[in-house]
């Protein structure tokens, strides 16, 4: 088990924590993502660039103007690459050393 | 930022992936304020309309019934935030009981009203019903 298991993508914790909630649900709201993670707008939408650009996450906006809502859902490609990426994780812990 | 997800620690990333599923799956469940009140008074009223056996009450209150019971589920989750949580295959198995225990229930129920009063199954219903939900919510805000 090496670092380079993990995925590359994933390792920045802010899209990890964005890919559980949406591991967890078929669809999630932009606006319940932002709150759970403490994330202004702007950044919560460069994230989601990011996992839609690598095909793990996609994106489906309904109505117009104030009513409006974005909503996200997980891929099957996201979903492997989470889980995989979670277990990775988890073996490094394994891994790890015991504290002597 | 959560703190948790800004830490390099290995095992807090991993504690915050399993909160923050938890709290998506919760969020997925909300209900609203007021939802089981209304439940409970709109079952009382529509198991004690089979007192009324004449008229068009014994045609109409089921179709009221259906709509009603349509638009309270839409309006119920309307306000979530998340649809269609994921459940462990053990929070399933555990629902799947619940909810066969309030078959069951409920069958009781129907009984008691068919042989002594509509009025009294709708009460207990509506009891049924408000004691589920209750159950339920705590259940998922452990």
């Amino acid at each position: 088990m090496t670092l380079a298991d993990l995925d590359g993508v994933l390792t920045a914790p802010k899209r990890l924590g964005i890919m559980a909630m949406l591991d967890a649900a078929k669809w999630v709201e932009f606006s319940f993502l932002r709150d759970q993670l403490e994330l202004r707008d702007s950044d919560l939408s460069k994230q989601m660039s990011t996992l839609c650009d690598a095909g793990y996450a996609r994106v489906r906006k309904r109505g117009h103007g104030r009513g409006s809502a974005t909503w996200f859902a997980i891929t099957a490609s996201g979903t492997r690459a989470f889980r995989s990426h979670v277990d990775a994780l988890r073996r490094l812990i394994d891994d790890a050393p015991a504290a002597p | 930022m959560v703190s948790g997800m800004e830490s390099s620690d290995v095992a807090d990333e991993l504690s915050d992936v399993q909160r923050l599923q938890a709290r998506t799956v919760t969020e997925s469940l909300r209900g609203r304020p007021g939802a089981l009140s209304l439940l409970a008074v709109a079952t009382v009223l529509y198991l004690g309309s089979y007192e009324i056996e004449t008229g068009w009450v014994p045609v109409v209150a089921p179709i009221v019934w259906i709509l009603f019971i349509v638009i309270w589920v839409r309006w119920l989750r309307s306000s979530n935030r998340v649809r269609g949580g994921r459940r462990a295959t053990w929070v399933w198995h555990r629902d799947g009981l619940l909810y066969l225990g309030l078959f069951v229930a409920a069958n009781l129920i129907a009984l008691v009203g068919a042989s002594v009063s509509w009025l009294l199954a709708g009460a207990l219903m509506a009891s049924l019903g408000t004691v589920a939900g209750f159950v339920e919510r705590a259940i998922w805000q452990r």
